[in-house]
């Protein structure tokens, strides 16, 4: 599974660390770490939570072109 | 617990399952070897029985079967035959190993017919699960589209 570095940058983006975004959807670090690094795909329900809480939308932080990202 | 800790736990217990019902599966096996009567495995066997009937039940409710094969005739003759062959292997293992008898016609009778039996037992219950799924797959499908 491709890294998601979109929620990464979206995150620098809001100087928010990733302890502070599990915090803010109710999830673990690791569960966050997993989804950042391709290992664990959230459900839709956890998907938007973390859209909400950076401001983007579900094609910017985990539209397609995710998966040509290494 | 977040979801993927959920999931995790999930998976965790699966495996566990398995392996307690394979281990309790071999221990039945092998205490049968040893020469152990029906009452010194019956509750190795209700607890086989009562977890494999809740897996079966719950699968059927849900319009589950298998993760790797399809409900099929041609399937359930191959699995019914396995379980015979096993049994086989068994009887045939205490017999000459355990019990030390000499081989005779009546012997091999008292082998193949058991195994005759449990293929057509584990066939006949395969095939009425087969159809029960069936129809419960039928079922569950045509809900979802009345849904729509």
């Amino acid at each position: 599974m491709a890294r998601n570095v979109k929620i990464k940058a979206a995150r620098a983006e809001l100087d928010m660390t990733q302890k502070a975004l599990a915090d803010a959807v109710g999830v673990s670090r690791q569960t966050m770490n997993a989804i950042e690094q391709g290992n664990y795909n959230p459900t839709i329900r956890l998907c938007r939570a973390i859209c909400k809480v950076l401001g983007k939308t579900l094609d910017e932080l985990f539209g397609e072109e995710n998966d040509d990202e290494q | 617990m977040d979801e993927m800790q959920k999931l995790q736990l999930m998976k965790l217990e699966e495996h566990s399952f398995w392996i307690i019902f394979w281990t309790l599966c071999a221990i039945v096996v092998g205490q049968a070897l040893m020469g152990a009567g029906f009452r010194e495995i019956a509750g190795e066997l209700a607890a086989l029985l009562i977890a494999g009937g809740c897996v079966t039940v719950l699968c059927l409710k849900n319009g589950l079967w298998s993760v790797s094969y399809q409900p099929s005739r041609k399937t359930n003759v191959v699995f019914s035959a396995g379980a015979a062959l096993a049994l086989g292997a068994v009887y045939a293992l205490r017999a000459f190993l355990v019990l030390r008898k000499p081989a005779s016609l009546e012997l091999a009778w008292g082998i193949v017919l058991p195994m005759a039996a449990v293929f057509a037992v584990c066939f006949v219950l395969l095939e009425v699960l087969r159809g029960v799924y069936k129809r419960r797959r039928d079922q569950l499908d045509d809900v979802e589209e009345h849904k729509e």
